[in-house]
């Protein structure tokens, strides 16, 4: 079995323009990741600066402060970012402070030193740290939360409404406890969940991969050969859906791991194992793993997402004749796919339901986790995340029965038609 | 010949079935789409399109006074109506005289918002009259101004395209052409001509379905105006009329065509197979609206994605202004092509079309039957895929269940915050965002709605992160206590229920863009509506329709398909009534008005001038503004 897997691997993916274009999309890959880190976003209200010559100081100065304040949070790092923050507003506070080059500063100006500090380390700091003693903090809002639920799960059993009971019992359940004792910049982690133009190369790269997949052996007649032997019909068909996994799984982890490679080169991403709530536009995420563990979670759901984009092309070469109405419907079907991804977060039913039924929404694991999405099914509550999950498995497994169908069965008429014909 | 490669294009390789089904798909997506619009258009268009009849065109002397004119009125119409109202109060004017001049006013008022947009057009147009037209943009705008990746067209042109010299290779076709008489390069060329006909006319069919869908939907009408008058082309170099506008993008477009085909066919001979080909030319083509989408690098690439949009080459300068910390900053969203610019580009994509067309030839001319030659395939595939690796690297609810008996009544006036049931008082407080329910026996207050994660606990200065909502009105019913939702920083907003039973929630209406997808970065939208409409006031609803008051607009939503039809403009603040499917209401003369719903007509009564109304039992009562405000009746049945 294990050779057969290997001799599907070498003969579908093994393949020179396969791995010429494989090395050329790993390449692109770092450029574009390169190019946005170089020129940031073209928005007014961007968090990134570009990497500029224009900018080499305040990164420079960045760095500096960030080494200084970063790691875990003690009360003379949050003394130490009050004060600056507190004298900087001091000075801007009443308009009349100098527009010129000063010396002595982070930035090179007074206003840049006041946006500096305070959007890039009070702010930050503040969200995360029990030292800033004048404004709430995460732990004191997430205790509250767990108060509302703790109260709504009392009062939804008064009422019977087993449905909204269940979903509080479940933040009682995932929000209690959480504390954050380390400061580092979530921002850039932010960034690499949502950095998804490497999911497009992948799917390029399935197309190139599986589309020709049954369609090459009909045009070679290998298929009523192979149909015609003792393991033709379910073993051959199982090895080229597994022999599909392994080759999806192996993009998706090459892919991942370039994307973190290159992000921790240019951006550091520092605190590996810091809370995933520690960062800010997670802070209502159920799930209480690690940064890095997260990144290994959407991987895994990337795998199976397009695991599941895969099979349907191979689906669909086992249709047709041809690679060009595969190829054609796949790339329709991407289009389609991911339009319907975006209903991820939708509060409709039919729109959720549609979303669910798309593997693209495995592609997003930030949107699925960076709030609690839940759906409602017979009075209890789930997790969108779980129900997609479950969805898609069930999804493949029936393209895979599809496919064992058509190969065999189908085959199995022509060499009947055949016989018949011979003998009359 | 070129018949006979058409034949087996079309015919054999089922082409003809492919455009088919891509053109229906295409129109399909037109209609799905829509049309560039305006939220207080949409609302008004008969207003609108009136003002248009009048005014558009080139600006005159006679025109300019009549507009300016006409804002005079709509500037002052409210104090106009004032005036002959206190006239009429008094006995100085008669009422047929009353209504006769009032009703001037009245429409300006109704229609002021469609008019303040006209006006705008006009202060646009009177800048450059020569060249600057009032129209009506809508239209136009959404058949120039959109950039977004015609991804049929493409699909289409790869499906038709790719098998034009594949196949002849994958079925053995080739050895057979090759050794013919005229095998070796007339087939070559009168395949490409044939391709490149073909193409465009696939580019002039899609084009087509554009310009009559889009004519259907609301009209191209005025098409020998100036371009300058749609103010997306404010900066643009190209002063050429609308329609000739259209057709200089149309053959940008054909042109975009034929070189995309120029590189399906040579990268067809080169590589001899489907896979390969599909691959490289739909990578070189969707690639750069993903990297470059939406900005001025993507026209100026040597690939075909930019000439297959086209609408650029037209666009002037794209600014977009923000208020940060340091003052007003604008950055530039897009950068006009001078013509001097895209002269030159034109010849490189013409040079590079010959060329291509040339290397097509050369290579399948030159063909070689060394089956074994395992190097030599290697070398050329390697080349091949090289040179575009190089190239790349250049580039970058739910329903309730309502109860049957549908009539019931609803007092706008008071309960729009606070509604006393058998048990319970529900009352919404707008400035803590939340309702009360206060359980008449047990005397306990339950808060609602019951959300762990309310938006009060924590904020946040990241504006990405902004998720706070605004409560505007509540509607009880039937044991069920609705309520009206605003999203902080988007347009639209949602309808709630609870049931006062179990407390249960469920979505009514959804009316949010709630798809987020860009395609990784292809589609980037940059128009927004810039009208912001007044929050809505009050909300009521039964099984069929929900009607809301936003401003002086009264709009009913058909709850089975989500079309919104604007019954009123001319309604006064929380002034309405509902009973038993017909809708009282003040508008802004100040006389009482019916919608009826079952024949959905709205009729002034004229004898009942009043400023505040109520229902008891069947009944209105009103203070009667033509006798001293003493309170009137007048009776719902008659």
């Amino acid at each position: 079995m294990i050779r057969i897997v290997y001799f599907e691997i070498r003969k579908n993916y093994l393949r020179s323009y396969v791995v010429i274009a494989l090395l050329s999309f790993l390449l692109i890959n770092i450029l574009i990741i390169y190019k946005d880190y170089l020129y940031g976003p073209n928005d007014l209200y961007g968090y990134f600066l570009p990497h500029t010559a224009e900018y080499q100081k305040w990164w420079q100065s960045y760095q500096e402060m960030y080494d200084k304040v970063s790691g875990k949070l003690t009360a003379d790092k949050a003394r130490f970012v009050v004060s600056e923050y507190r004298r900087l507003d001091a000075m801007v506070a009443d308009g009349t402070y100098s527009r010129e080059k000063q010396e002595g500063t982070y930035t090179g100006y007074i206003w840049g030193d006041y946006v500096f500090i305070t959007k890039y380390f009070y702010r930050p700091m503040k969200y995360v740290s029990t030292y800033m003693k004048y404004v709430s903090t995460y732990e004191s809002a997430i205790k509250q939360v767990i108060e509302n639920a703790k109260d709504n799960i009392e009062f939804y059993s008064q009422c019977g409404n087993n449905f909204d009971k269940s979903k509080n019992e479940f933040i009682v359940k995932h929000y209690s406890g959480r504390k954050i004792d380390v400061f580092h910049n979530g921002k850039f982690w932010k960034l690499l969940f949502e950095y998804d133009f490497s999911d497009l190369l992948i799917v390029l790269l399935l197309l190139l991969g599986v589309a020709p997949m049954f369609v090459n052996e009909k045009n070679t007649n290998m298929d009523k050969l192979i149909l015609s032997s003792i393991k033709g019909k379910f073993s051959m068909t199982f090895v080229k859906v597994f022999s599909i996994f392994l080759y999806t799984a192996f993009l998706v982890i090459v892919f991942s791991g370039i994307n973190f490679l290159v992000c921790k080169f240019l951006y550091g991403l520092s605190g590996i194992q810091m809370p995933i709530y520690a960062v800010e536009a997670y802070q209502y995420t159920p799930l209480n793993c690690s940064v890095g563990m997260f990144y290994v979670l959407q991987t895994l759901l990337k795998v199976v997402g397009l695991f599941v984009f895969a099979t349907w092309i191979c689906l669909l070469s086992a249709l047709f004749q041809r690679v060009v109405y595969p190829y054609a419907i796949s790339t329709l079907s991407v289009v389609l796919g991911i339009y319907a991804s975006g209903y991820v977060a939708s509060v409709e039913t039919s729109k959720t339901i549609w979303a669910l039924m798309s593997p693209f929404t495995l592609l997003r694991a930030n949107k699925l986790f960076n709030e609690l999405l839940g759906i409602n099914i017979r009075d209890t509550f789930y997790l969108r995340a779980h129900v997609a999950l479950i969805v898609q498995i069930f999804i493949v497994l029936m393209i895979f029965i599809l496919i064992y169908m058509i190969v065999s069965i189908r085959d199995l008429r022509v060499i009947k038609k055949l016989i018949t014909r011979e003998s009359s | 010949m070129i018949v006979f490669e058409w034949k087996k294009v079309l015919i054999k390789q089922k082409g003809l079935l492919c455009i088919g089904i891509m053109f229906l798909l295409k129109i399909a997506l037109l209609f799905y789409q829509g049309y560039d619009s305006n939220s207080i258009i949409n609302s008004n268009e008969e207003g609108y399109k009136y003002y248009i009849n009048l005014y558009q065109g080139k600006l005159t002397e006679e025109k300019e006074k009549s507009i300016k004119a006409e804002y005079d009125s709509v500037t002052n119409a409210q104090a106009y109506l004032e005036d002959l109202s206190h006239k009429k109060r008094n006995g100085e004017i008669g009422f047929k005289e009353y209504e006769e001049k009032s009703k001037k006013y009245y429409e300006c008022l109704k229609n002021a918002d469609v008019f303040n947009l006209v006006y705008n057009q006009y202060y646009y147009a009177k800048e450059a009259p020569d060249v600057r037209y009032i129209i009506d943009w809508r239209g136009w705008q959404t058949l120039l101004s959109h950039d977004a990746p015609d991804v049929l067209l493409i699909v289409c042109l790869l499906i038709v395209m790719v098998p034009l010299f594949c196949n002849e290779y994958e079925s053995g076709m080739y050895s057979l052409l090759v050794s013919s008489v005229r095998g070796k390069y007339k087939v070559a060329i009168v395949k490409l001509l044939s391709a490149f006909v073909l193409s465009a006319g696939i580019v002039i069919l899609f084009s087509v379905a554009e310009y009559i869908c889009v004519d259907f939907m609301v009209g191209l009408d005025n098409s020998t105006f100036p371009l300058q008058s749609l103010k997306f082309f404010e900066y643009s170099d190209w002063y050429v009329s609308l329609r000739q506008a259209f057709v200089i993008i149309v053959l940008f477009r054909i042109v975009g065509a034929v070189l995309f085909t120029a590189f399906i066919s040579v990268v067809s001979v080169i590589s001899k197979k489907t896979i390969v080909a599909l691959f490289t030319c739909s990578t070189l083509v969707f690639l750069p609206y993903i990297v470059y989408g939406g900005t001025t690098t993507l026209y100026y690439l040597p690939l075909p994605s930019g000439l297959l949009v086209g609408a650029g080459y037209l666009w002037g300068d794209n600014y977009l202004s923000a208020i940060t910390e340091e003052g007003v900053d604008r950055i530039i969203l897009f950068q006009k092509i001078s013509k001097n610019m895209i002269t030159l580009l034109m010849l490189m994509f013409v040079i590079e079309i010959v060329f291509l067309f040339l290397t097509c030839i050369v290579k399948y001319s030159r063909h070689t039957f060394r089956l074994n030659n395992f190097g030599n395939k290697i070398r050329k595939f390697s080349c091949a895929l090289c040179v575009l690796t190089i190239l790349l690297l250049i580039l970058t609810g739910c329903r309730t269940e309502m109860s049957e008996k549908d009539n019931f009544t609803f007092n706008a006036s008071e309960e729009w915050r606070c509604v006393k049931t058998d048990e319970y008082v529900i009352s919404l407080d707008p400035e803590k965002n939340i309702i009360t329910a206060e359980n008449l026996d047990k005397g306990e207050q339950i808060v609602l709605p019951k959300d762990p994660f309310r938006q009060d606990i924590y904020e946040t200065e990241d504006r990405s992160l902004k998720r706070g909502y605004r409560i505007r009105s509540i509607f009880v019913r039937d044991g069920w206590c609705y309520y009206l939702k605003e999203i902080l920083q988007t347009d639209g907003f949602q309808i709630y229920g609870i049931d006062l039973k179990d407390f249960k929630e469920e979505l009514i209406y959804n009316g949010i863009q709630e798809n987020d997808k860009n395609f990784f970065g292809a589609f980037f939208d940059r128009r927004q509506d810039q009208t912001s409409l007044p929050s809505v006031d009050y909300f009521f609803l039964n099984a069929n329709y929900i009607y809301y008051l936003q401003g002086k607009r009264l709009v009913r939503i058909d709850r089975n398909t989500n079309s919104e039809t604007v019954l009123a403009l001319d309604v006064k603040e929380r002034s309405a009534v509902y009973h038993n499917g017909d809708i009282y209401y003040i508008d802004t003369l100040n006389r009482l008005s019916v919608y009826k719903e079952e024949d959905e007509t709205v009729n002034k009564i004229d004898s009942v001038y009043t400023d505040q109304i109520s229902i008891e039992g069947k009944r209105i009562r009103y203070t009667d503004l033509l006798n001293d405000k003493n309170i009137g009746y007048y009776d719902i049945e008659t």
